[in-house]
């Protein structure tokens, strides 16, 4: 019976030659040339056959020697964040700095366990003004401050 | 000789303009404090304050994202000192001794030798790039793209020795980073390459987007994973310098980390972050009792911070007169230069003396202000330290949203920065280190294009990488050097001072 001795190694292995078969895929339609005149899959592919290499070697390392198990993600913190950024990328441009960054610094706090809802608001507020106070007025950076009305 | 004394007199002219002085002090204040705050290193400092430098003059708009630069360092030193939290990789080294000294009562001491040290190393460390400068330019007019493609591979060889965890994946790390520096449009044919379809991808992937989402958000989702990684707020410094004894002890750790420091920093992949960690394993092992390390000795703080400030500014010398970038922050530096419509190489020196020399004696000027700046601010740092967590990580997460918007005005972009980061918080969970990865992601283009060029020049033939000189010399090098870093015995020796 097969022994997988390190699981954090043989998924970075798998993971690994994932991606070297996704840029695998990607540029097959490219043309490869020669060693003389490259064409534009011939780096990425010698790249991508090398990382497929290693990660073979990662696999294989798996059952050869000890290593490290892998270890449980922090997804709820990560949801959190996530949602907090992607909900400040997708209105930045529609609802001006002042109202993104406050939801951002609202959302953002409850990533943490036992944020109380009043003291996120005031933060959120305090944010919003530190953020428009440095950025559009201090910095000169061109961000719309209000939503485009 | 007076040669160069004209060059110095340019520069300081140059430098001590009033305009150019009050960027030269808001860059290092701007960057101390953008650095002290964890999480935040001075690669992420630079990326964020860099469009704020656009409307600047090209000199004025350099002089303070150097000042930013180290003053980001000794931010960084700041807080790895006072709550064991590294602004970044350079100052992991810092953590080990400084901590403890702090934890003895001893914080003053060891801040107060880091300022100092950093000074001593920054004097000479300007000397030798005034020295080496032209000199090093004119051997970069000799090089052909054979040679810089060695050159690259042995930056990238260097990196390995620097980055924790295995050497496979290490190197794994470094050629998935330059895979995706390819991400974009071909230059050679024109074609689109590994872009997905998507058209934001067409220019390549973001540098700041990548930069900060690999190693400012997953730093912070560790963080959030993992409070016992956290800041303990700090206790009552005490024995605010270091006194005689304590001077005349870290004296020959502050000039050996200078002489580590201007060498290393000026190799590819090199910088502060190799030049503190050879500095302090270098001081381990000639110590007469190095048992004393780890446990708060004062060459264990004096020897890196020296090798970390004088590394980084050996640092600039490739980037100004090969136009190579030796790290992620320099390479940030070669952006910020080109949007200013100045094309760092060998000619800058004679093109633009004033940006070369000028920037030379700010680097000077720079080093001066950190020391008059930190002494007394100190006790403002370490308050600064003292701001939970809960409200530190979304000041930083709004930071870095905000900058990344700002470079190109692309909420794209912050969407990748999040991807990015859950990425880097991956690859850590999968036991990666992304550091190399960042460095070959820059040097990607580079490297493929000197390749191109090198097999144009010599029809296809592979050989004329040994076959020249100096290419040989630099590939024999890189070869070391990934051997050095696959010998157990300095494989286990890293890895105990890592795990420190």
């Amino acid at each position: 019976m097969i022994h997988v001795r390190s699981t954090q190694n043989l998924v970075a292995g798998l993971c690994t030659m994932l991606f070297a078969a996704l840029v695998f895929w990607e540029i097959r339609d490219l043309r490869l040339g020669t060693l003389f005149r490259m064409g534009p899959a011939y780096f990425p592919m010698v790249l991508a056959a090398i990382v497929a290499g290693l990660g073979a070697l990662i696999t294989a390392s798996a059952f050869i020697a000890d290593g490290p198990r892998l270890e449980r993600w922090a997804w709820r913190s990560i949801a959190i964040v996530g949602a907090a950024i992607l909900f400040f990328a997708a209105t930045i441009d529609i609802l001006g700095l002042f109202i993104t960054t406050a939801v951002l610094a609202f959302g953002a706090s409850f990533a943490e366990p036992h944020t109380r809802v009043g003291h996120a608001l005031l933060f959120a507020l305090a944010s919003a003004v530190f953020a428009v106070l440095v950025f559009p007025v201090a910095l000169n950076v061109g961000i719309p401050v209000w939503p485009r009305l | 000789m007076s040669a160069l004394l004209d060059n110095l007199w340019l520069g300081f002219s140059v430098a001590l303009s009033l305009e150019n002085l009050a960027f030269c002090l808001a860059g290092t204040l701007l960057g101390t404090l953008i650095g002290v705050l964890p999480g935040i290193g001075p690669l992420a400092t630079v990326a964020m304050l860099l469009p704020a430098t656009f409307g600047l003059p090209p000199v004025g708009a350099l002089i303070m994202l150097a000042g930013i630069y180290y003053g980001a360092q000794y931010g960084g030193s700041t807080a790895a000192i006072l709550v064991n939290l590294p602004g970044e990789s350079s100052s992991v080294v810092t953590c080990l001794d400084g901590y403890q000294m702090a934890r003895k009562g001893q914080a003053g001491k060891a801040l107060g030798i880091a300022a100092l040290g950093s000074f001593v190393a920054g004097c000479i460390a300007t000397v030798v790039i005034v020295l080496l400068g032209p000199p090093l330019g004119a051997l970069a007019q000799t090089f052909g793209p054979a040679e810089y493609f060695s050159l690259m591979i042995l930056g990238l060889m260097c990196l390995i020795a620097m980055s924790s965890g295995s050497v496979l994946k290490s190197l794994t790390m470094i050629f998935v980073g330059l895979i995706l520096g390819l991400v974009g449009t071909d230059v050679t044919s024109g074609t689109q390459r590994l872009t997905f379809g998507i058209l934001r991808l067409s220019d390549g992937i973001g540098f700041v987007p990548l930069a900060l989402g690999l190693f400012g958000i997953s730093e912070l989702l560790r963080n959030l994973d993992q409070p016992e990684r956290r800041v303990a707020a700090p206790k009552h410094i005490r024995g605010m310098l270091p006194n005689r004894a304590d001077l005349r002890q870290a004296f020959p750790a502050v000039l050996r980390g200078t002489g580590i420091g201007s060498v290393l920093g000026a190799l590819p992949g090199g910088g502060a972050v190799l030049s503190a960690f050879a500095a302090y394993m270098v001081e381990k092992r000639i110590a007469k009792d190095p048992s004393r390390f780890g446990e708060g000795a004062i060459e264990g703080v004096a020897a890196p911070e020296s090798a970390n400030n004088a590394g980084a500014q050996a640092s600039f010398i490739p980037m100004l007169t090969l136009g190579i970038p030796p790290n992620p922050v320099m390479a940030l530096m070669i952006g910020a230069m080109m949007i200013q419509g100045i094309a760092p190489g060998p000619q800058i020196m004679t093109q633009q003396p004033n940006l070369f020399w000028g920037m030379i004696a700010s680097m000077w000027l720079g080093n001066l202000m950190l020391l008059v700046i930190n002494l007394p601010l100190i006790g403002v740092w370490v308050r600064l330290l003292t701001v939970p967590y809960r409200l530190m990580f979304p000041a930083i997460l709004i930071l870095c949203s905000i900058g990344v918007y700002s470079v190109n005005n692309s909420a794209l972009e912050v969407a990748f920065m999040m991807l990015f980061g859950v990425i880097g918080y991956g690859l850590y969970k999968l036991g990666f280190d992304p550091t190399p990865l960042l460095l070959a992601f820059v040097l990607s283009p580079l490297i493929e294009e000197n390749l191109r060029r090198a097999m144009l020049i010599s029809r296809g033939d592979p050989a004329v990488f040994v076959s020249e000189p100096l290419s040989a010399a630099l590939l024999f090098t890189a070869a070391v050097v990934l051997l050095i870093a696959v010998l157990p015995k300095v494989r286990r020796a890293r890895d105990e001072t890592f795990k420190e």
